[in-house]
């Protein structure tokens, strides 16, 4: 009941992002680049759930991204594997994660992901269309709310936990 | 009743009193009243100044006092006017733009019957920041169709990607996945729009280079029927010419201002 719970809930919050930046924000304020609130949102659960869980999550928002853009779908989705992969190798050099450790990562992956992607483009069509300026100002305005957002993520998981006290006495 | 006791003492204050007056009255008559006065106007006519710059400055100050008192309140009422009028006009300039769209739209509705036009308000943008695509108001219901043109009263926009009932996604020319038959104003030569970043698009595939030059308009062509013929995209900014002798480049500057799209108008070919 719990997992289910925390499910809709991280789904209520990958969509709230999503819908954030394309229509509040662009709505208030305009063209200009919107705080990226979904990578840290991926970040976290990439990081943070079990193998067969992990691979769930990464379709959850693939499916939920392609809804909200005209990005090529093989691309989009070989640029996501491709983060994951790139996270979970950096992940094994530290043994405990903080929230600063996740801040770095989600701040990495902002820009990792569009960067694959882009290259696809690349290895396609011989054009790169990444623009770093752009990038860079939507990283920076996200910054502040990066934190934010991971102790959000952080206190869904401490809130709707599947594993009570006495699951944990009974498995030890 | 003690005063009228007459005892000596006060019989010659009376007297000394008296005589003073008489003495001064004696001598006014005699000297005159400026050359008596002399001593005593001196001293006055040394203090006055003093006492009266003094006294004008505290009235001054007084008087600016009550004066600013009542400015603030003008300043007030004059500020809660300024503010009404300012919203009254922002309210008339908004009008006034709509004004000048609608009519974009009624000349537009003239020169192009061939098509029925629809305008549609921009909701929402693209999640990704390296596409550049838009969500747009009306849907299939309002009967849009997929790879409909999309154009504002200056050029063209893009085209729709997606349909839903009350909603459409809608391409721009600075996607990187568009593609426009389009043609060089001037020289006739043709090529295909793509987007490029932002606010720019390519010209590719042009056969020659003589064909086109920086400042040359580029259109779309004869061979669509998404937009209107010959309606303006962009002109070009630079041209790069291949090394192997095929398949040039151009940038071009779309016409339109793509980051400042509040409404858009989507063709629809008559049947």
């Amino acid at each position: 009941m719990m997992r289910t719970q925390r499910f809709f809930l991280f789904l209520l919050l990958i969509v709230s992002c999503f819908l954030f930046e394309t229509t509040i924000w662009f709505s208030w304020v305009g063209y200009i680049p919107s705080p990226n609130l979904w990578t840290p949102v991926l970040v976290y659960l990439i990081i943070n759930r079990e193998h067969p869980r992990r691979l769930g999550w990464l379709a959850t928002f693939y499916i939920l991204l392609l809804t909200c853009t005209v990005a090529l779908p093989l691309q989009t989705l070989l640029a996501l594997c491709a983060t994951l992969v790139i996270l979970r190798f950096v992940q094994t050099n530290f043994s405990t994660l903080s929230i600063f450790d996740l801040v770095l990562f989600s701040s990495g992956a902002m820009f990792t992901f569009p960067v694959l992607y882009s290259a696809m483009d690349f290895m396609i069509t011989s054009e790169f269309h990444f623009d770093f300026l752009f990038h860079f100002l939507s990283l920076l305005i996200s910054f502040p709310l990066i934190p934010g957002v991971l102790l959000l993520c952080r206190k869904i998981d401490t809130s709707f936990s599947p594993h009570s006290y006495n699951n944990l006495v009974l498995e030890i | 009743m003690e005063f009228l006791r007459l005892d000596f003492r006060k019989l010659v204050s009376i007297a000394a009193f008296l005589s003073v007056c008489v003495l001064i009255y004696t001598l006014q008559q005699s000297f005159g009243p400026a050359d008596n006065a002399m001593a005593p106007n001196f001293l006055t006519a040394r203090i006055q100044p003093y006492y009266n710059t003094a006294a004008e400055s505290i009235g001054k100050t007084v008087r600016q006092y009550v004066d600013l008192l009542s400015i603030k309140e003008q300043l007030q009422t004059l500020k809660a006017e300024n503010q009404t009028l300012h919203a009254q006009l922002q309210v008339l300039e908004e009008i006034r733009s709509e004004n000048e769209r609608l009519k974009s739209i009624f000349n537009l509705r003239d020169t192009h019957p061939k098509y029925d036009f629809v305008i549609a308000k921009v909701t929402a943008k693209d999640l990704f920041t390296d596409h550049y695509s838009l969500t747009i108001s009306k849907g299939s219901e309002d009967g849009i169709e997929k790879l409909s043109g999309v154009i504002t009263g200056d050029g063209v926009v893009g085209y729709i990607v997606d349909v839903q009932a009350h909603s459409s996604r809608l391409l721009l020319v600075s996607d990187r996945l568009i593609s426009i038959d389009s043609t060089v104003q001037r020289t006739r030569g043709r090529g295909i729009i793509s987007g490029h970043s932002r606010n720019e698009s390519v010209l590719k595939f042009i056969d020659r280079p003589q064909d086109i030059a920086p400042g040359d308009l580029i259109a779309t062509s004869d061979d669509q029927k998404m937009f209107p013929i010959g309606y303006p995209i962009g002109n070009v900014v630079s041209v790069r010419v291949s090394p192997f002798g095929v398949g040039h480049t151009a940038l071009v500057h779309p016409i339109v201002d793509l980051r400042k799209l509040d409404e858009v108008i989507v063709l629809r070919v008559k049947k």
